[in-house]
């Protein structure tokens, strides 16, 4: 695990190879550095979730709060990665895992045996959630803090000198691509 | 152990032919005087006690500005200060935080909390653009340009790096017998150019091996002439 500043350190030396350093005008190339950031994190992260056998590196905790059952999901997950996804309520000390209904009839009116355990379902933006044995009812819904484990995209640091949270594996191609970002290879898009 | 003033004086003294002493044990006497006064003058000579001590002062203060001139000087270091903290678009300061004048050319650019971090020159644009856009960044950018008699920069406030010189504290040092603000080797240049700012005998000799130093800090070297000492003069002063 790197911090931000290390991140964009690495990303602006590795761009410098093979450049002489003292006139090359990659030097001081942080500021750019970073407002290429939000874009390599996006490209990246959508060609692993492109992947099914990679797009486990990009899963990471939310915690979502619920209101009368439904919350926003935050802007850096992948939705479309909602298959990979695992969610339990963050007050079960266990951490019961619930279940991922994929199509809204089945959310809303389950079998027998799928009411026996938590079941969620995401639809656009917003996740919904039924605990176990309950029945759905419209804009009805238990209030408080879910944690949701869904491959997203890296989330920015708030500072410089907060870490970057993401798999080592991840890592080394966020740097390599904001690299070449840097030094003008442009990316096939997305 | 640094050369004091009053050692750089009496050499003054002493090559203005102005050290009192009928005979050479008299003339070591007055030499040797810790703190060189009037009584150690000749009572009829043509400068004063003041006049030597300004002469020392003159010859010093344009080795001083010599040196601030020449940036990446290795003596600037006698001579180095900071300004005031200075918030973006001020006025460069004309002394330093403590009201010291600034001579010479400006070094580095630090932050205004930790002057390990020397900050880095950038186009106005791109500073402009960081202003800007300031609420975008998580990194600390230590970006500064100075523009004619202001600086901007992208930090809460920068010290610019200085060299200093107050004649009037100098003034004081050398009359309480301090040890000399520049390098021991300068002594061979500070004399021969109070001798030269005197008008002594030979002074147009003086002047150039003054001028020599001179040209050699300005070319970033830190070896000077020695300066000959007038043996006339000596001669002169024995026979007072």
């Amino acid at each position: 695990v790197i911090d931000y500043k290390t991140f964009l350190s690495l990303a602006s030396q590795q761009a410098l190879a093979g450049a002489n350093p003292l006139t090359s005008p990659l030097l001081d190339i942080e500021m750019t550095a970073e407002t290429l950031v939000p874009d390599v994190f996006q490209s990246v992260s959508l060609s692993y979730a492109a992947d099914a056998q990679k797009a486990s590196l990009l899963s990471r905790d939310h915690t979502i709060t619920l209101t009368d059952g439904s919350g926003t999901i935050p802007d850096t997950v992948l939705t479309q990665c909602k298959f990979n996804s695992t969610a339990y309520l963050e007050s079960d000390t266990a951490a019961t895992q619930a279940s991922l209904v994929r199509t809204w009839l089945d959310f809303v009116t389950p079998s027998t045996t799928d009411r026996l355990l938590a079941r969620y379902h995401i639809k656009d933006q917003t996740i919904y959630w039924i605990e176990a044995n309950a029945a759905f009812e419209s804009g009805v819904g238990i209030d408080g803090d879910i944690v949701l484990n869904i491959p997203s995209t890296p989330e920015i640091p708030a500072t410089e000198d907060d870490d970057l949270v993401v798999a080592d594996e991840v890592l080394s191609d966020l740097i390599t691509s904001l690299a070449q970002r840097l030094r003008g290879v442009l990316e096939k898009a997305a | 152990m640094a050369v004091s003033y009053q050692t750089v004086l009496r050499q003054i003294a002493l090559g203005a032919g102005m050290l009192r002493g009928e005979s050479t044990p008299g003339l070591q006497t007055s030499y040797e005087d810790t703190t060189l006064n009037q009584w150690d003058l000749i009572p009829d000579g043509k400068y004063p006690l003041s006049a030597l001590t300004d002469a020392l002062l003159d010859a010093e203060s344009a080795l001083a500005n010599a040196i601030a001139d020449t940036g990446g000087h290795p003596w600037r270091s006698y001579l180095l200060s900071f300004t005031a903290a200075i918030t973006s678009g001020d006025v460069i300061p004309a002394v330093d935080g403590d009201s010291n004048p600034i001579i010479g050319i400006l070094g580095s650019v630090c932050d205004g909390e930790d002057t390990s971090l020397v900050c880095t020159e950038q186009p106005i644009e791109v500073i402009r653009r960081w202003e800007r856009t300031s609420s975008y960044w998580k990194q600390q950018f230590y970006y500064f340009k100075i523009a004619v008699d202001s600086i901007i920069h992208t930090r809460s406030s920068v010290l610019i790096q200085c060299c200093i010189y107050n004649r009037e504290t100098q003034q004081t040092a050398l009359e309480a017998n301090n040890d000399m603000l520049l390098p021991d080797s300068l002594v061979p240049a500070i004399v021969s150019g109070a001798l030269a700012f005197l008008g002594v005998e030979n002074a147009v000799m003086y002047r150039g091996m003054f001028d020599s130093s001179v040209s050699a800090i300005k070319s970033g070297l830190t070896s000077v002439p020695s300066v000959a000492m007038n043996s006339p003069t000596m001669a002169e002063a024995i026979s007072t």
